[in-house]
């Protein structure tokens, strides 16, 4: 049996589902997320537009154990990493005063191997000297994964800039589970939270952005909402717990 | 937990009308402002977002800032102790740092503590020469060399010492962040000591003059009770670019010390930030200084200085057309009138522009 409690469903919704697969004995565990943002109006026309930069979704068990290689947003790193070398010469050539001298120097490098082509006609007494660098690239782009499988059993939630707004989720799989050997009861849940210093407020005035007077003002500001938003999920300070969803799993 | 509330619901009137008191409420010290609020340093602190504020003139003892965001958090006469709490606490480039690192570095290396502690027992020459051999550039300093000196200059009585230590430790610095730390940490210790503030007030602005955070610290200042520090501290934050932020409090400091260098100074830093123009409009070409913006400018003036720099203008020209022959100067150094007032009018419109927008209050006499 699914419950489902999402103290400011406007903000945060979260719903939990496990699914019984009869045959292989697996339960997966699967979850709608839901972020917005939403506005807050006082009686002297300060309007406050909350939101979050990142939740995080923790899960706690009873009698299951999640099964290896199944964890939705596994931030895998690649076994591979392409490493580039290049290899560049340079020529300087000084010359002397009221002396003539052209040189002209065609470089090319290829990885692991450097080809230098020298062609310098001088005229006049000079010298040259070679310089050669190397360097070592490498690069490797990362993708932003918007519900990233954390330690301990948790998953953030963030994007790359600004508040979360939309869906996150939309019945996907968390993960699977397993019941352990004799256990007597099956359960799982899924509690969606924020810490306060991840809100994110934008305070306008009669329509208008309002200037605060200090960083601070501003900073003391989101203290108190986050207090307040506080005392609406839970007691826990500093931290804002939105959702509580809970699974019973029968045997 | 309450469930399915709007967000309008599960927020009290009661918390709304104190936010909206808060916002038109004229105070800035972090410690009234909390009590305004009335959160519980104990307990509301944790996990919060306090980056960049202002902590200055305010008592942190007993404020639980476990997991919270302090990078940038600056101030002067800042007082916290054994009873604050940063465990998990963000604190890069912010007033803490110093302290932290100091602390964790003292915890891992008590015999580095004895022998710093030797030194700042020992006779003041010795702890000079000590610290100054060991931060010797040639062999290049190590960690544990940076960290007795900071040691021997927080804990030493002897103004000498730290006056001294603090000149060497400007010369070699572990990495640009520790060192301003450091920098800051000395400041707030030792608000007391004009020589010592004076000097590190100096090191900033040598050395960090592009940084936010130490113009930041810097204009606090001037508002210390001793005028050779406020002027320190106004040096400082004109050499950087970031001045402008805190241009109403320079502003109000330069009006308020009648200092004629200090309005001049000010006036010609604001100026030579927007173009040669500005600065045109602000210079005696005579002198070759900046107005002083409290000085009455007439018409007459403005004129005279236009035609000074036209007359000039006109001369460099010929000049650089005459070079075998010399210039023919009989009757040709004379400047259209309407050069003049050309000019005029530009200098007029680039004085508005800096009184509108900066607030100078010039005194534009017709």
């Amino acid at each position: 049996m699914d419950t489902n409690q999402n103290s400011i469903a406007e903000l945060v919704e979260l719903l939990l589902r496990t699914v019984v697969n009869t045959e292989s004995q697996e339960i997966e565990v699967r979850a709608d997320l839901r972020i917005n943002t939403a506005e807050l109006d006082t009686e002297d026309d300060f309007s406050f537009k909350v939101g979050f930069k990142r939740v995080w979704l923790k899960l706690e068990r009873t009698g299951v154990a999640i099964t290896p290689g199944g964890r939705h947003g596994e931030p895998m790193k690649a076994n591979n990493l392409a490493i580039e070398q290049t290899t560049s010469c340079e020529t300087l050539l000084e010359r002397e005063a009221s002396a003539h001298a052209s040189a002209t120097t065609k470089v090319s490098a290829s990885s692991m191997q450097a080809e230098a082509d020298l062609n310098i006609g001088v005229d006049a007494k000079g010298s040259a000297k070679e310089r050669k660098t190397v360097s070592t690239k490498t690069s490797e782009s990362t993708p932003h994964i918007r519900v990233k499988a954390r330690p301990s059993e948790q998953w953030e939630v963030s994007e790359t800039q600004g508040a979360l707004d939309g869906t996150y989720l939309n019945n996907d799989l968390l993960c699977r589970v397993v019941a352990m050997d004799r256990a007597n009861s099956l359960s799982v849940e899924l509690c969606a939270l924020a810490k306060q210093k991840d809100l994110v407020l934008d305070v306008t005035h009669n329509g208008a952005k309002f200037k605060f007077l200090s960083n601070t003002q501003e900073k003391m500001l989101k203290i108190l909402i986050g207090k307040a938003l506080s005392a609406a999920g839970s007691r826990h300070a500093g931290t804002i717990t939105f959702s509580r969803s809970e699974s019973e799993i029968e045997k | 937990m309450r469930n399915d509330t709007t967000l309008q619901e599960s927020i009290s009137s009661k918390v709304l009308q104190l936010a909206g008191r808060f916002l038109r409420h004229e105070e800035t010290n972090f410690v009234k402002l909390a009590q305004y609020l009335q959160l519980d340093p104990k307990v509301d602190f944790r996990d919060s977002d306090l980056t960049g504020v202002d902590l200055s003139n305010s008592n942190l003892a007993g404020y639980d800032f476990s997991g919270a965001d302090l990078r940038g958090a600056t101030g002067v006469g800042v007082t916290w102790d054994k009873t604050t709490s940063f465990d998990n606490a963000e604190t890069e480039d912010s007033i803490f740092s110093h302290y932290l690192e100091h602390e964790k570095f003292r915890l891992e290396n008590p015999d580095v503590v004895a022998e710093a502690e030797r030194l700042v027992r020992g006779h003041w020459c010795n702890a000079i020469l000590s610290v100054a051999d060991s931060l010797n550039r040639k062999a290049g300093p190590n960690r544990s060399a940076v960290w007795i000196a900071k040691t021997v200059f927080n804990e030493s009585r002897s103004l000498t010492v730290r006056s001294n230590v603090l000149y060497f430790m400007s010369q070699v610095s572990d990495n640009p962040e520790q060192h301003r730390a450091f920098i800051y940490d000395v400041l707030n210790r030792n608000r007391a000591e004009v020589a010592i503030v004076k000097s590190a007030l100096r090191t900033l602005t040598a050395l960090y003059a592009r940084d936010l955070g130490a113009v930041n610290i810097m204009a606090a200042y001037l508002e210390h009770h001793d005028a050779s520090v406020r002027n320190a501290a106004l040096r400082g934050v004109l050499t950087s670019p970031y001045f402008l932020r805190s241009s109403d409090k320079i502003l109000r400091y330069v009006i308020s010390c009648n200092d004629s260098m200090l309005r001049r100074q000010y006036l010609g830093r604001i100026a030579r930030g927007l173009g040669t123009e500005f600065s045109a409009a602000v210079t005696d070409p005579v002198t070759r200084n900046f107005i002083d913006f409290a000085a009455p400018i007439t018409q007459r003036d403005l004129e005279k200085r236009a035609e000074a720099v036209e007359r000039h203008k006109k001369y460099m020209t010929m000049i650089a057309n005459a070079p075998r022959t010399g210039p023919n100067l009989e009757g040709s150094l004379k400047v259209d009138e309407k050069v003049i007032q050309d000019r005029v009018e530009s200098y007029r419109h680039a004085l508005e522009r800096l009184k509108t927008q900066f607030k100078i209050p010039f005194v534009l006499v017709d």
